[in-house]
């Protein structure tokens, strides 16, 4: 038995491999097993709490996801997965195109709910593989290139640093499929159908630009959705305004601009220079070989 | 896309939401690839797709975003556990066929058979494993034989996209071909 396969599979091979007749699961196996998948799983709040295993200190901080940070990755990782299927979703990985070729992506989040308004900022640059996020509670700093994250807050008061991969599939993962890869749009919208994907031209300051729209709806309640608003750069291609009106009343808005330069480390994003930097080490579980 | 950014750790912390999520979007490839792999009956699927889920709750601690998203993942261990079966159903054929455990010499046409059909089910499972909108362009072009311009005709995209799909789902096909397949 070969312990491996090494030749490329031929056009004839390529040809047979597709089976008209697949069987799908029964709807009973599909309701059981996902009964036993929740069974095994527990309830845990969103983004509470960053678990490595690691270490004590792991356990219990706080990390919060920045708004910043899903803003960035919902410009990015939405146009790298809508599928090409007409001329408004064409003209949307156009723009990512012209988007992942800057050097440096700025955006500046505002989010509006119940009459509460947060700011956050975020950074990432395709090019040096670094993305970096700044809202009021925490400063976190992802570096794909040495792969390494580093995270502060004032409450402990210490930068945090550790493998890349950990807790990054948002804000890391997703960002570099989105450079690289095709995505479908259903698997990275679970639970979600995606649907009026629309072009338009409107005048800003008395210029043309190319907007684009869709509404991303909960497949299991209806009235759960958003509305999502994408403007780009009539001279450049690229995006300056993402915005989503959720049903429930939240706004979220993003504007981007694409600066020569952008933070280099934690440091430079605003944490302290003096504080302690605490290594977290790698989990037994993640060592290289288990 | 909340739930986007943090899903990983929340698989990790063992998260209801996010596992559900997982399944929802993954449960019927992990299927099928078993299918592929095994061509079992429809309880033995089950049963086998049981396990792989179960599996992967118990085994996340493992799992390296950095090597592809957490559906790569589990359509990873899919594969291994259907090729296991595969491998054990196989290798109680041999025995059966020994009858009283006088088993007979392998012959090369049995292992060249056999090669055979494990390699065109793991060509069908690896397709199964690719992201959908390339098996689209993989089916148009292989089994429809349908040319890159008609394809690009037929998804409203640039020949040039085609290709580019083409050469990235030939190319991961590749690397699942050549994945160590000993269980």
């Amino acid at each position: 038995m070969p312990d491996h396969i090494d030749d490329i599979p031929g056009d004839d091979e390529l040809a047979g491999a597709f089976d008209a007749d697949v069987p799908e699961p029964s709807p009973e196996h599909i309701a059981e097993l996902r009964r036993q998948v929740a069974r095994h799983t527990r309830s845990a709040p969103v983004g509470a709490v960053l678990s490595s295993g690691a270490s004590a200190e792991t356990k219990s901080r706080a990390v919060p996801v920045s708004i910043a940070a899903i803003a960035t990755v919902l410009l990015v990782a939405v146009l790298a997965i809508l599928p090409v299927v007409n001329d408004a979703s064409a003209g949307l990985q156009h723009t990512l195109k012209a988007t992942r070729e800057a050097v440096w992506i700025h955006g500046a989040t505002t989010i509006e709910r119940n009459g509460r308004t947060v700011t956050a900022e975020s950074w990432c640059s395709p090019v040096e593989r670094v993305v970096a996020f700044r809202s009021p509670r925490m400063l976190h700093f992802v570096d794909y290139a040495r792969g390494l994250q580093t995270s502060y807050s004032e409450k402990p008061g210490k930068v945090f640093r550790w493998k890349a991969d950990a807790g990054t599939e948002g804000f890391g993962r997703r960002f570099v499929l989105a450079l690289l890869n095709d995505q479908d749009l259903t698997s990275s919208f679970p639970f979600h159908d995606v649907s009026e994907v629309r072009k338009h031209v409107v005048s800003v300051d008395g210029r043309p630009s190319t907007q684009y729209s869709f509404r991303v709806q909960a497949k299991d309640n209806p009235d759960r959705y958003w509305d999502t608003t994408v403007r780009t750069d009539p001279d450049t291609g690229r995006i300056v305004l993402w915005q989503d009106l959720h049903s429930g009343g939240m706004h979220v808005t993003t504007r981007f601009d694409y600066p020569d330069s952008g933070p280099r480390d934690i440091f430079e994003l605003g944490a302290p220079a003096t504080v302690e930097v605490v290594e977290l080490p790698t989990p037994d579980s993640e060592l290289f070989g288990k | 896309m909340t739930d986007e950014v943090v899903d990983v750790q929340l698989l990790r912390m063992g998260d209801r939401d996010a596992w559900d999520a997982l399944y929802a979007a993954t449960c019927r490839r992990t299927y099928r690839v078993l299918y592929h792999l095994t061509a079992a009956k429809q309880s033995v699927l089950e049963e086998l797709n049981q396990d792989v889920w179960l599996s992967a709750i118990q085994s996340i601690d493992r799992f390296d975003a950095t090597r592809g998203t957490a559906a790569d993942w589990i359509l990873g261990i899919a594969r291994h556990k259907g090729l296991t079966f595969l491998r054990r159903q196989y290798a109680s054929r041999v025995v059966c066929v020994g009858g009283s455990g006088d088993l007979p010499e392998p012959t090369a046409t049995v292992d060249d058979d056999h090669d055979a059909v494990e390699r065109a089910a793991l060509l069908r499972a690896a397709i199964e494993s690719l992201p959908e909108n390339w098996q689209y362009v993989l089916r148009q072009k292989y089994q429809s034989g349908r040319s890159v311009r008609e394809i690009a005709d037929l998804m409203d995209a640039t020949p040039k996209s085609v290709e580019s799909i083409l050469s990235r789902a030939r190319q991961r096909l590749r690397d699942l071909l050549r994945e160590p397949t000993s269980p």
